[in-house]
């Protein structure tokens, strides 16, 4: 009987039906019981027997069936968040594992920033920054362990600390004290701190270690969730047009952002960006012009060179991107789109 | 026999409902999310003990005469 309950808290549903069963039929064996079976309760239990034995075990099966999917529901968002937290450790842990040397660090930072919702990611070891992206370097600079207090501490204990950039003393240390990243990192998914639920300006910091030695730490700083909101925060706006032009369409991307960098409008879309512009420009600081270029390759190679975006700057705000199709000729654009697929 | 059956049923179900709504308020999901310990024993004794009240009280009164379907169940004056 104890084994019949003691499995797990939630017993499953037809456990609870066969529960439902029993109960009502005890209620009917003790009336019959007290009342010394005479005619009327035997009449009694004859009526009310089998509609409470009914309605009581379907009723709790069906209430504990609920109340199963009421927590499975909750299990599986703190499921999906850990398996998003795994996923990223297991990409991040072999730069991190290796040796820490300035390459190794600025590809977990690359790899972390790609895919977590932080605005930078700062790696550094005991002694100095290794590697840092993101923009807003010069908003603030990632600072390396010796130098904050907070810092020191993350480090000496091993554990994260989630500290508010307005008050670096503010700060909350986390049970995992495990010296595995990845524990940590499912830890943080946990509480949801992976999220980008941190208020603007929040860091966290995580320690790491090599062979019980601390050696490094990984800061991840939480601003704002996109670069398009730390260009304009409020009232972005961006408009598509379509507009037919004698025989060709004429399609327009504008926005009302902060425009793009001068020095960057004559090759934007012409040759991706070097490496070294990606991290310092806040126009494109999420990418490296190879979308548009690659978009720009296509357009050319299949309507034409007159069909190549154009970029320009709007004089009051924000940007505009054009391009245009000849719209007569169908038949040769086609033509044209099988020679370039059969190219490639 | 049936009039009590389909009575119980409708009962049952408008109880459930009552109870899919519950698990839907947060006060109530954090209750569920608790490691069990003495005091999340005896809160959960206490939350189902109300709801096995509620069951009761929306139950109908059987008699010699009859069946009393009235909602909600005030007292027992003498027997059941």
């Amino acid at each position: 009987m104890a084994l019949f309950f003691y499995e797990e808290r939630i017993i499953a549903p037809i456990k609870a039906f066969f529960i439902g069963v029993f109960a009502p039929i005890l209620q009917m064996g003790i009336i019959l019981i007290y009342t010394t079976s005479s005619p009327e309760s035997i009449r009694l239990v004859n009526e009310i027997g089998v509609p409470m034995v009914l309605a009581s075990s379907i009723g709790i099966a069906l209430f504990v069936a609920m109340i199963q999917v009421a927590l499975r529901e909750q299990e599986r968002a703190g499921a999906v968040e850990t398996q998003r937290a795994l996923a990223v450790a297991g990409t991040v842990l072999p730069h991190l594992e290796q040796k820490l040397t300035e390459e190794s660090a600025a590809e977990a930072a690359r790899v972390l920033s790609m895919t977590l919702s932080v605005d930078a990611v700062a790696v550094t070891d005991m002694t100095s920054v290794l590697a840092y992206t993101g923009p807003g370097m010069e908003r603030s600079r990632p600072e390396h362990p010796a130098v904050s207090a907070l810092c020191q501490k993350a480090v000496r204990t091993g554990e994260i600390v989630v500290a508010e950039l307005a008050a670096y003393a503010d700060s909350s240390p986390s049970q995992a004290a495990g010296g595995q990243l990845k524990q940590k990192l499912t830890a943080l998914a946990r509480r949801g701190t992976l999220e980008g639920k941190q208020g603007p300006g929040a860091v966290v910091l995580i320690p790491f270690q090599q062979a019980g030695q601390p050696v490094g730490m990984l800061q991840l700083f939480y601003r704002s969730r996109k670069h398009v909101c730390a260009s304009r925060l409020i009232g972005g706006v961006v408009q598509v047009s379509v507009r037919r032009e004698g025989g060709a369409i004429r399609i327009g991307v504008q926005d009302n952002g902060i425009g793009i960098r001068p020095e960057l409008l004559s090759s934007l879309g012409l040759m991706p960006l070097e490496s070294g512009e990606e991290s310092s420009g806040i126009s494109s600081t999420a990418g490296n012009g190879l979308g548009v270029y690659n978009v720009n390759e296509r357009l050319i190679r299949l309507v034409g060179a007159e069909a190549a975006l154009h970029y320009r700057n709007l004089p009051e705000e924000g940007s505009r991107v054009e391009f245009r199709l000849p719209g007569e000729r169908r038949e040769h654009y086609e033509g044209e789109a099988y020679r370039a697929d059969r190219r490639r | 026999m049936e009039a009590y059956t389909r009575v119980l049923i409708e009962r049952m179900g408008m109880l459930l409902i009552l109870m899919f709504i519950m698990t839907r308020l947060p006060l109530f999901r954090m209750l569920l999310d608790r490691a069990v310990t003495l005091k999340t024993g005896v809160l959960y004794a206490v939350m189902f003990g109300l709801i096995g009240i509620a069951g009761t009280h929306a139950g109908v009164l059987a008699g010699p005469e009859g069946m009393d379907a009235r909602f909600w169940i005030r007292g027992v004056d003498s027997g059941r």
